[in-house]
């Protein structure tokens, strides 16, 4: 008789998927690393309103919000490559495209993605700080580079931490769609060992508790470090 | 020390500064007072170009701006003449009582951090403060966090302060504290600027009285003349509706 379930293979597999694990934490911390520089960079821009350069970066937010996510890794995908065989033809430039390996295209995919949506979220963090800490910045003769990095930027990441968490935690779960490029992550690998075993509920199971543990590790790490960037604010008095 | 000349101002169509000048001598203390959205504020905002006028010129020491030919290297020289007690404290929250002193002279003026802590414990012992160096902002009351404030200001050894409603906001009981430290800086011989409704330290401390009204000077004065002899009845309604104890 066949099984419904087999809880063996189930536990047996997970250290083959478990190998695989690393690359979707790659992926998720790369792209959200790039991806947060690239959010600074959107936010100062858009906050202080830059000429042009605010309008194209309120463009491309707009696109990545109303695009999905897997259309946006096809167009990096099959994008680049043609981009880059094109500037190799003009400038004699020699750069291998074919060599370049999937989880380049992944990486920089997702740090797009991820990139407008936290912008939005340290833009909106910048504009909470008081106004009043501006004020005694210039007072005090800082100069703009100053007050940002020195006294708005650590408020406003104070504030804005939980959401950047959040959207760490999207790019993890979205990582799976690496897949579809053929990119060995977490769930290919899942779906590669079921299909020698014919079973594949097993293995999704696996995958998704691996990815769930990732994310419970990650909020826990997230809490924390909230609690410690929050100590200037215990309350006593007026 | 300070020299105003014809400072005009707007926020949209409500025009809050209409052609004020003022000259104040070195070691002067100047009190501002007036009814609320007479101009005081904005007036010792122009003197920092916190908020930028309109129209005039603003001179303190040898740095001179002249509205609309404000470039940011003049601006940063004017604010280097002077520095600022607000209402509202706006001591950085991200930094403790010394770190708020201390992070200007360190980024701005370039002092190490050995340097920039021995001049902010020293501060912090004036204003009383010194047992609670390491405490954020969120955890002192609103006394304590004005004498930091004020504690901040002088840390960049200013040519004049600029005191904007420095006991407005505070509960009563911590008014004299911040008072007396106030005091004791205007003894050293500190140049001040201060808009208040404090009418004892106008009395008692200023050397001059100016009196607001409608974006510009009624008139000014020594206290006693001012207090027992002004000259227009904008003036005296207003005082006969201030207290005195």
């Amino acid at each position: 008789m066949v099984k419904v379930f087999d809880l063996g293979f189930m536990l047996t597999a997970i250290p083959d998927v478990l190998k695989y694990l690393p690359v979707t934490i790659l992926i998720s911390f790369g792209s959200s690393l790039i991806g947060l520089v690239v959010a600074f960079i959107v936010a100062l821009i858009r906050y202080f309103e830059v000429p042009v350069l605010s309008p194209l970066c309120k463009l491309y937010i707009s696109f990545i919000r109303g695009t999905p996510t897997l259309v946006q890794l096809f167009i990096v995908y099959y994008g680049i490559p043609i981009v880059l065989v094109a500037a190799n033809q003009r400038f004699g430039t020699n750069i291998n495209v074919s060599g370049l390996p999937k989880i380049i295209y992944v990486l920089f995919a997702f740090a797009l993605n991820t990139g407008a949506y936290m912008s939005e979220t340290i833009r909106s963090a910048i504009t909470s700080v008081d106004a009043g800490q501006w004020e005694a910045c210039y007072s005090l003769n800082m100069n703009t580079r100053q007050a940002v990095t020195r006294i708005v930027i650590p408020q406003a990441l104070t504030v804005a931490l939980p959401s950047l968490g959040n959207s760490w935690i999207s790019v993890m779960k979205d990582t799976s769609l690496a897949f579809s490029i053929g990119l060995v992550e977490l769930l290919s690998a899942a779906r590669l060992i079921g299909a020698r075993a014919s079973r594949y509920l097993e293995v999704y199971i696996d995958a998704a508790l691996m990815y769930w543990g990732v994310c419970i590790v990650m909020e826990i790490v997230l809490s924390l470090l909230e609690k410690r960037m929050r100590k200037y604010e215990g309350r006593i008095g007026a | 020390m300070i020299s105003v000349r014809n400072i005009s101002k707007s926020y949209g169509a409500s025009k809050i500064l209409k052609g004020v000048s003022l000259d104040i001598k070195p070691g002067e203390i100047v009190t501002l007072i007036g009814p609320s959205g007479a101009g005081k504020t904005t007036f010792l905002r122009t003197l920092n170009w916190l908020a930028s006028p309109d129209e005039g010129s603003v001179r303190i020491g040898d740095v001179e701006i002249s509205a609309g030919h404000a470039r940011p290297r003049q601006i940063s020289a004017l604010r280097a003449q002077s520095s600022m007690v607000f209402q509202h404290y706006h001591l950085f929250h991200n930094k403790t009582a010394l770190e708020n002193i201390t992070e200007s002279l360190i980024v701005v003026h370039k002092k190490t951090r050995a340097e920039a802590d021995e001049i902010g414990i020293k501060l912090l012992i004036k204003v009383g403060m010194q047992d609670k160096m390491h405490e954020y902002p969120s955890r002192l009351s609103g006394g304590q966090k004005q004498r930091v404030g004020i504690a901040r200001a002088l840390a960049v050894e200013p040519k004049v302060m600029l005191f904007d409603e420095p006991t407005s906001s505070l509960d009563p009981e911590w008014v004299g504290e911040v008072l007396t430290v106030m005091n004791q800086i205007a003894d050293e011989g500190m140049t001040m600027v201060v808009v208040t409704h404090e009418m004892r330290f106008a009395r008692n401390v200023s050397k001059r009285i100016v009196f607001f009204d409608d974006g510009a000077i009624v008139e000014s004065g020594a206290p006693e003349q001012l207090f027992q002899n002004p000259v227009h009845e904008r003036t005296r309604q207003f005082l006969s509706k201030e207290r005195f104890d």
